[in-house]
């Protein structure tokens, strides 16, 4: 009855189409909020990029894929990887940006490794770091948001467009908290980001180990990475900014909240979102912001099959088999 | 897959989360709007202040802006009305090896004339230029009329061998006569000629005001606090200085008995004054009475008067000082209106009237050309069209397009094209826009 389904098989009414569908609900708040704020490019680029990625995945696994698996399986993961990743785009980004970050992320870093369920990294983050240490300059148009509902020359401009990137640090409240201000796509709301991980835990798609971890660890660590900021008085107007403004929310819940790249282990998945943010505190001040968050999340990701290696649950028999191995 | 019940509770949350984001979008847009105006407002004028100095800035919003190469954004910089007195290009240009130069390049409110610069420093691969070069290369454009070139060999020989010949006698320097007395509105003005192997090469006609709240007649100008029938003053006092480079004599300016001249396109003002300190200038040249000899002698006369030169030296080192009593100009038995110029009253009487002979020698002596009836053509400056200089381009414009030389920096010829691409850049983007033409 299995047969030709992907692995791991659990008997439960949440499967795999369940939890992306509210995994997309989960996204609405911050899909609306790109709409509104950037218009139809901002649209555009989503369904574009949603449709790129299940359009790839689509082809690759009906076509690379051996028989002996279920070649007609409604990945909607990779519509979930296309909205993340237009959600942490400027939003006077290319199209040709898009594709050239879709297919990476699809072809290269998921269905290369074996599609989905078995991706080493996250396809949409991964996708996200490719395309900003490969063309940095394509990716300056960070426009102010309800300026232009109807413009799309952006969408078309392969020359890169720049847009000025005001100093976070004069924003009002009510813009930081509304996200009304120039940032990625959909990530400018903390407000809009928390309804969507309110929505995930009630509905307990996610457990919140991940999230817990993360904000711990930034909480944390983001005081002794800056100590001199603290004694100095702008540390933590500095901190708060970071937590609401930076997109790191985003991330905490939607790239870390992630089953397939993360630890299985609660506890593991625990440290590993601390260690990611300890990472992501580290070097965001030193490197391009979206690196400074993306990077860190790709390090988990790939230290993740190491950690479900010595920690995830085994059978007696695999216990046995691995210390046969190891003798 | 999912079952019929799950499917119609997912279809219930998505609806639920639709509206939910709506309503939070909608009460968010409505608190911080406001907020976003005014801290816009802030984050311009921090930007754009030193650019051009306005009561607030807006965002040009045109197709041309996107289809520019080389512009990003363009910005309205407007007074307390809402009246545009000036726009700043947001500009992007790679030099030969591929490193960037981002500017904002600010411009009159007509887009002729370059009114401030600045570089905004946040290049991902910048140009490799010290922000001494670039002062020193914003300092060349500022007030000078858009497009620009720099100054090639191959033009200022095309000068040298067009038929206008220079008034003999003339000696290199740079050379300087201002107005004794100041006019209507308060200003003094002067004219500096700077001469170059024999040939006029650089001219400036401006007006200093004796109120120093108030700036040159220039800036006034440009800022619209100074307003003359036709074209802006700027404009016409760098057409008339235009005009005296490549006529190289002021008679050839064909000034009327008015004052006004009809053989410069765009000059409707009043010449007479420009006419006569250029001809002091061109008398002191022929006498080697340099600048700085003219302020020295001009300093004693008024320190003569029992006023300080001190006190009525501007922060750009002119000397703003009306004369109310014009007696130590007065020629010994002349009339009332028989002025000596500052040169002449270095001279005793004996010698003031053999530098008269002389002067009326060298008068003769200089050719009449040939066609001086007919100098109402810019174009026809060049005899040849096969020697004309329009055949050439700067940034893809005709040099006959071109407004302003500059000499940019000696050293680097690339950091200077790059500045004046800059520039250019700038001037094209304004020549579609408004739809003009030089």
């Amino acid at each position: 009855m299995i047969k030709g389904y992907f692995a791991p098989f659990i008997h439960s009414e949440k499967n795999a189409p369940f939890i992306y569908i509210n995994v997309l609900t989960a996204l609405i708040p911050c899909i609306v909020l790109s709409v509104v704020y950037y218009g139809l490019r901002a649209a555009i680029l989503i369904i574009l990029s949603q449709l790129l990625f299940f359009t790839l995945d689509f082809a690759f696994s009906r076509f690379l894929r051996p028989k002996t698996v279920n070649r007609d399986y409604l990945d909607l993961s990779s519509i979930i990887s296309g909205t993340i990743f237009a959600l942490l785009l400027p939003p006077d980004t290319s199209v040709f940006v898009v594709i050239l970050g879709t297919a990476f992320g699809s072809v290269v870093i998921k269905q290369l490794f074996g599609g989905v369920g078995s991706n080493i990294m996250n396809p949409a983050i991964a996708a996200r770091l490719f395309v900003q240490l490969l063309m940095p300059d394509k990716l300056l148009g960070f426009s102010e948001p309800m300026t232009e509902f109807l413009k799309l020359d952006s969408l078309i401009d392969i020359t890169g467009h720049k847009a000025l990137m005001g100093d976070i640090r004069n924003l009002y409240a009510a813009e930081i908290i509304a996200g009304n201000f120039a940032t990625f796509i959909g990530v400018g709301s903390c407000i809009m980001i928390l309804l969507g991980a309110g929505y995930l835990l009630f509905r307990r798609i996610v457990r919140g180990y991940a999230f817990t971890g993360y904000l711990l660890g930034i909480i944390l660590i983001y005081p002794c990475a800056h100590l001199r900021a603290f004694v100095m008085g702008s540390g933590p107007m500095n901190f708060l900014l970071f937590i609401l403004t930076s997109g790191c929310l985003f991330i905490a819940i939607f790239a870390l909240g992630d089953f397939t790249t993360m630890p299985i282990n609660p506890l593991m998945r625990f440290a590993s979102a601390f260690i990611c943010a300890a990472l992501t505190v580290v070097i965001y001040d030193k490197v391009d912001p979206i690196i400074g968050l993306c990077a860190p999340v790709l390090f988990v990701n790939i230290a993740t099959p190491a950690i479900d290696y010595y920690t995830s649950s085994m059978t007696h028999k695999e216990v046995k088999r691995r210390a046969g191995d190891l003798k | 897959m999912m079952t019929r019940a799950q499917l119609r509770r997912m279809i219930v949350n998505i609806v639920i989360m639709l509206v939910l984001s709506s309503m939070v979008t909608a009460m968010g847009v409505y608190i911080s709007m406001n907020k976003t105006k005014i801290r816009k407002q802030d984050y311009y004028k921090q930007m754009f202040s030193d650019v051009i100095e306005a009561d607030s800035y807006e965002e040009l919003k045109h197709d041309l802006v996107a289809s520019t190469e080389g512009v990003n954004h363009v910005y309205l910089a407007l007074d307390a009305e809402g009246k545009t007195i000036g726009y700043i290009a947001d500009i992007s240009v790679k030099d030969r090896d591929g490193y960037e130069l981002h500017s904002y390049v600010g411009v009159n409110s007509d887009g002729s004339t370059v009114i401030g610069y600045k570089r905004v420093k946040d290049e991902l691969s910048p140009m490799l230029i010290e922000d001494v070069e670039l002062r020193n290369l914003s300092s060349q454009v500022m007030f000078k009329q858009v497009p620009v070139a720099l100054n090639m060999k191959g033009y200022e020989e095309a000068v040298i061998y067009s038929e206008y010949t220079p008034p003999v006698g003339l000696n290199d320097g740079i050379y300087y006569a201002q107005s004794l007395t100041k006019d209507s509105k308060g200003y003094i003005d002067y004219v500096e000629i700077e001469i170059d192997g024999g040939r006029i090469r650089r001219v400036v006609w401006d007006g200093i005001n004796i109120d120093p709240t108030t700036g040159s007649r220039n800036k006034a100008s440009l800022t619209g606090a100074y307003v003359i029938s036709g074209e802006n003053w700027a404009t016409q006092s760098y057409n008339i200085c235009h005009a005296l480079i490549e006529l190289q004599d002021v008679s050839r300016l064909a000034m009327k008995s008015d004052g006004t001249t009809e053989i410069i396109e765009g000059v409707t003002t009043d010449i007479s004054a420009f006419v006569a300190l250029a001809s002091e200038c061109i008398d002191n040249s022929r006498a080697g009475f340099d600048k700085d000899a003219y302020i020295s002698k001009l300093s004693s006369i008024i320190e003569s008067q029992g006023t300080s030169v001190e006190y009525v030296t501007d922060s750009n080192g002119f000397i703003v000082y009306p004369f109310e009593d014009l007696s130590p100009f007065r020629k010994e038995n002349g009339s009332d209106t028989d002025l000596m110029t500052v040169y002449e009253t270095t001279l005793t009487q004996e010698e003031l009237t053999e530098e008269e002979q002389d002067k009326e020698k060298a008068i003769t002596a200089t050719p009449t050309p040939a066609q001086t009836a007919d100098i109402g053509d810019e174009d026809g400056l060049v005899k040849d069209p096969s020697d004309s200089i329009i055949s050439d381009s700067v940034d893809g414009i005709p040099m006959s397009e071109v407004r302003s030389f500059i000499p940019g920096l000696y050293y680097d010829e690339q950091k200077s094209e790059t500045f004046v691409t800059t520039v250019n850049t700038a001037y094209k983007f304004f020549r579609e826009y408004m739809n003009w033409v030089v």
